[in-house]
């Protein structure tokens, strides 16, 4: 057993969980970001992603497309959410958590009594590629990369689109952003329809690797919202070095402690960076960098 | 609190601010009080199964939450015996009532329930339960307490006597054994366990790692995963390291399903056994081919059993629920239950609990779709035949070999309910394996 | 305050007992809590009557329903006091309501034979959440940390508690006599058992209802009484704005936690009387699915007042029940669709927007009486 294969393998485990904790977190980040809203079904929404591409992956459609299928129902999906509900509940932070919550509901007994207890799966891309004694899955790193490219996009849109430009006005100061001429209202309309598209895409990602369950999405919410809060109000920013330090930690602990040991230190290292940086790791990295 | 300063004076009502705390308010807290009476006024008195009407029978099984899973087919099994018996005349003439709430996945409700159906709706037999937590909840202080029977049917880490209780499911004692042998004789004495971290996974590996040592075996490795946990990269990680001949499977819930794929896509390549996967979360099913090739179990049933009377059973089955997912072991040992109290009653002659449990406690035998099965007196278990499988490649099962009649010795060595145990005297114990 | 000079000369013209009754009830009542009128405490009091004789008209399980219901209603008043009242929002005022359930059993099942009461279980419960609540609140606290960075912090505390406990099975891991049983739960927790000296009473089920309710009236009045001095108007205060606050001079850090201890000794408190009333008690109560409950329950019934967050527990909790209890698969998207209605049709909670109402409809009256 080699240092390199060791490192390698440890290198594998943080990549890995820094990509899920990124895939599931973005979505959630930028509602909240750009709209103070808490999404608490935001765990059913990659449900949702994931039982779409699922679906479509059933019915023949190659597995990359499948994926971007769930990710397009699930954005639209969240367009009615955000029409029906969500729009009366901007900055009502906590009231946007117990509606969430009452949504989550619905949306996980609905799916349960619509297509059952279990959903058939669907098989694991690619394959595992070797290193000494060690095997890895590409789909590990896979996941890592599609996070990173969903960053990207993330950053595209905000930077250099029409939409992100307004968009930025809008989290800057609404009233004037409204004065000046933007629609505020179809610009929020959109940026949820973003997140839920990304979590959706989330749910795709993770559909071959997991069980299809209607209840799937309760074992995101928790590291979602951790990553979400832990990052900070800066997406970009805050949501990967967010997932960074909570992967590290985990995979760090669950390798030498178990995987209950990695499950408490993410929860404990999550209160402690909370309590010392209380705007987020982002406000941290920002402010340091502006020196 | 601000004043108006001004009395209102018409009886048009302007929009109120600040109304003045001269206000009546006693019409809100009364029709408060009186909706929060209504809602809590449960309802009083059941009809009470009397020798004429029907036989009330009682089933707690979650249809809702994350234990849906196991608790849908054996709502359907037991509404499958409920239409056979009614259509044959009943049992002793009267008609079969089930009556089955749902706990919701919630250990609260059961407690609630299993209340409801015993002190309210009076039912003549209780069944159900599903988690072990949801059969502790209400074992002692409801179920002993009131002096009701009660058949529950899952698998789970064995060690209950008592004397109102019937577990109808196998006992890791009972699947173990076999599967135990089997693997090392054909794969080799190295063994790496993977159970899930919680009461039923850790006693479930202390027995899988005792066999192993009793056949001159070895763990190499052992972990325990939290139900809420689904990733499951440094466990392969360690696996691998270790280089085991086989995998000791011991994961439940559907967090723990992702370890199959996981492992499949990191060409993790051993030959793994289990003694929960298959029959009770048939993740052949759930999860795509070839995900479990490979995997071993052990079990009293699964829905691909491959005698007559099984597959006229799966038919019937198929017939009245088609859209049924899998009819898996907890479906089978709830039909067994129901099979059971069905035999007692009929040899009793009476719905009356104690006498019931005297015809059981005689050592009845049925003829279920796994087999026949008998009850043992002493342990108020049943004598199954488990039925080793293999998972092949396009996830349909190859039957290697059956063991007859396997009994819960170890509980037998502790537990003679028919011998020191009385309706009105009951032992009632839990043992954990020292 | 017309209102209370208004009562006070009603009464002027009868005794001076009357006199200092109504003196003495005006110290229960004012703006932070619903019902200032003597119709209101005469109203008041038919409930209470109505719920005390309720179980002699009802059975066995309607009574023991009924109990479970008033002890949850011990969870949500604790969620009430640090959030409705103090703007602190806790998600895992669960986990105090666990530890002192556990802890309950623990000393309950060890010291039960020894003193042969239940009293130092009682208390113990009561002070072990107690403590752990200040311990986080000066965590929090004194670390500035507020707004939903504390439903962060308190919802991980509660996980972490759930995920401890359901480590706990097998056999060595018993404090004393008690097994902890992981996640099948601990079982064999003592009933509420009370007595000083020679005089015991183990209480059965009519007993324990009287108990319970018993409790709840006591801590109903004496939460009315903190909430309408002073000290409830610093919390008000804390809630609507912690700057403006702490510019008068006061340590809003020292409130929050003086607040927060207090709510996780009620919650410890509802623990307590849950573990003994199932005699049962396991880690699922210190999950996710559990720490929203009392959330919703208040919203419903709304926060900001004392009789929203009680009726709002027993009629979400109720009707979840009766749902449960017809088997209905629909019984979750109900809940579900309440607690949409509600936040997005009745912002402040079911009670105030009745209150309003009522008050809309009966104000023009009542000021036109001399």
């Amino acid at each position: 057993m080699s240092t390199v294969t060791t490192v390698l393998d440890l290198l594998t485990i943080i990549a890995s969980g820094f990509g899920t904790l990124v895939l599931v977190a973005l979505g959630l980040a930028i509602i909240f970001g750009m709209m103070g809203i808490i999404n608490l079904a935001h765990g059913e929404f990659i449900m949702i992603g994931a039982y779409a591409t699922a679906l479509s992956y059933q019915q023949g459609i190659p597995l990359v497309l499948a994926i971007v299928v769930g990710g397009f129902v699930t954005g639209v999906f969240g367009v009615i959410v955000e029409r029906l509900v969500i729009q009366h509940l901007y900055d009502r932070t906590i009231d946007s958590m117990v509606a969430t919550w009452g949504l989550s509901l619905i949306m996980t007994q609905s799916v349960l009594i619509v297509f059952g207890p279990t959903l058939g799966g669907i098989g694991t891309p690619f394959g595992a590629v070797s290193y000494g004694s060690y095997s890895a899955s590409i789909y590990q790193w896979v996941l890592a990369a599609a996070a990173v490219f969903l960053l990207s996009v993330v950053y595209l849109l905000f930077n250099y689109t029409e939409y992100g430009l307004h968009a930025k006005a809008t989290i800057e100061d609404e009233e004037t952003a409204r004065s000046l001429g933007i629609d505020t209202d179809r610009i929020y309309m959109i940026t949820f329809f973003v997140g839920s598209l990304l979590a959706g895409v989330a749910g795709g990602l993770f559909a071959p690797t997991i069980s299809l369950v209607p209840s799937l999405g309760g074992s995101y919410i928790i590291e979602a919202f951790v990553t979400v809060i832990v990052g900070g109000a800066s997406v970009l920013v805050g949501v990967p070095a967010s997932g960074l330090a909570l992967s590290i930690i985990n995979g760090g602990a669950a390798q030498f402690g178990g995987a209950l040991a990695g499950r408490v230190a993410l929860l404990v290292v999550a209160i402690l960076i909370i309590r010392l940086l209380p705007e987020g790791i982002s406000e941290y990295i920002t402010e340091h960098i502006r020196g | 609190m601000p004043l108006d300063g001004k009395d209102s004076k018409t009886k048009t009502n302007v929009s109120a601010d600040k109304p003045t705390t001269a206000i009546d308010r006693r019409t809100a807290v009364k029709a408060g009080g009186a909706a929060m009476m209504a809602s809590l006024a449960g309802c009083i008195g059941g009809s009470g199964g009397g020798e004429g009407g029907p036989i009330k029978v009682g089933l707690l099984a979650d249809r809702s939450g994350s234990i849906s899973v196991y608790g849908v087919p054996m709502t359907s099994a037991t509404e499958l015996w409920q239409s056979e018996v009614n259509d044959n005349g009943g049992l002793l003439g009267r008609e079969i009532e089930l009556i089955k709430p749902d706990p919701q996945s919630s250990n609260q409700q059961y407690q609630n329930l299993a209340r409801q159906l015993i002190l309210e709706d009076n039912v003549d037999v209780l069944m159900g339960g599903i988690t072990s937590a949801s059969r502790e909840a209400i074992r002692e202080d409801i179920v002993d307490e009131n002096q009701q029977l009660y058949f529950y049917p899952a698998l789970y880490e064995g060690g209950i006597c008592d004397e109102y209780v019937y577990m109808t499911g196998p006992t890791p004692t009972q699947q173990l054994r076999p599967l135990v042998d089997y693997m090392m004789e054909n794969f080799g004495s190295n063994v790496y366990t993977l159970a899930a971290d919680y009461n039923f996974g850790q006693i479930s590996a202390l027995w899988a790692d005792r066999y192993v040592s009793d056949n001159g075996g070895s763990i190499v490795g052992e972990e325990f995963i939290p139900l809420s946990v689904g990733d499951f990269g440094s466990t392969i990680d360690r696996v691998e390291s270790a280089d085991p001949d086989w995998i000791m499977s011991l994961l439940v819930g559907n967090n723990h399903v992702s370890f199959f794929s996981q492992a499949e896509s990191s060409g993790l390549q051993k030959p793994m056994a289990s003694t929960v996967q298959i029959g009770a979360s048939y993740e052949h099913k759930t999860l795509s081919p070839p995900n479990l090739e490979g995997m071993h179990s052990a079990w009293n049933y699964v829905e691909e059993l491959p005698t007559d009377r099984n597959q006229e059973f799966v038919d019937r089955f198929y017939d009245m629920f088609p859209d049924t997912q899998y009819i898996n072991q907890h479906a089978q040992s709830q039909y067994i239950s129901c099979l059971l109290y069905q035999a007692a009653v009929e040899q009793a002659g009476t719905t009356d609990q104690p006498e019931v449990n005297k015809a059981l406690e005689s050592g009845i035998t049925v003829e279920a779709p796994q087999g026949d099965v008998t009850v043992d007196p002493a342990t108020h278990h049943l004598n199954h035949s488990i039925t080793l499988n293999r998972v092949t490649e396009d996830h349909s099962l190859e039957f290697i070999n059956t063991t007859e009649g396997v009994e819960p010795t170890w509980l037998q060595e502790r537990c003679n309910l028919a011998t020191e145990s009385t309706w009105d005297d009951p032992v009632s114990e839990f043992y954990q394996p020292e | 305050m017309s209102d209370k000079t208004e009562t006070v000369e009603e009464a002027a013209g009868e005794t001076g007992l009357s006199q200092r009754l109504y003196g003495a009830l005006s110290r229960f009542e004012g703006p932070h809590t619903i019902g200032t009128s003597d119709r209101f405490w005469l109203g008041f009091l038919i409930v209470v009557a109505t719920i005390l004789s309720y179980p002699m008209l009802a059975s066995e399980f309607g009574v023991l329903t009924t109990t479970t219901l008033f002890v949850w209603v011990f969870l949500s008043l604790s969620l009430s006091i640090c959030w409705g009242y103090a703007g602190i929002f806790s998600f895992g005022q669960t986990a105090f309501f666990g530890l002192g359930g556990y802890t309950f059993g623990v000393v309950g099942i060890n010291l039960l034979p020894v003193t042969g009461g239940t009293n130092l279980a009682l208390l113990a419960a009561i002070l072990v959440p107690a403590l752990g609540a200040a311990a986080v609140g000066y965590f929090m606290f004194y670390g500035r940390v507020s707004g939903v960075y504390v439903a962060i912090i308190t919802l991980a505390v509660t996980l972490i508690l759930e995920l401890l406990f359901s480590r706990t099975a097998g056999a060595e891991y018993a404090i004393g006599s008690a097994q902890l049983g992981g996640y099948n739960g601990m079982t064999g927790i003592p009933d509420l058992t009370l007595g000083a000296g020679p005089v015991v009473i183990e209480l059965d089920t009519m007993g324990t209802f009287y108990f319970v309710v018993g409790l709840l009236i006591v801590m109903y009045l004496a939460l009315r009484y903190v909430l309408n001095s002073n000290y409830g108007y610093l919390m008000v205060a804390t809630r609507e704005s912690e700057d403006r606050t702490e510019t008068l001079g006061y340590d809003v850090r020292l409130l929050k936690l003086q607040v927060f201890t207090v709510a996780g000794g009620v919650a410890g408190l509802g623990g307590a009387l849950y573990a003994s009333t199932g005699n049962f008690i396991s880690p699922p109560i210190m999950g996710l699915a559990f720490a929203a409950l009392p959330v919703i329950w208040i919203t419903v019934g709304g926060r900001k007042t004392l009789i929203g967050a009680i009726l709002g527990t027993l009629a979400v909790r109720g009707l979840s029940n009766r749902l449960a209890s017809a088997g209905s698969e629909l019984a979750v998207i109900f809940v579900g669709l309440l607690l949409l209605a509600s936040v997005l049709l009745l912002p402040e909670g079911a009670v105030p927007t009745i209150n309003q109402y009522l008050q809309q409809r009966f104000a023009p009256d009542k000021g036109e009486q001399p």
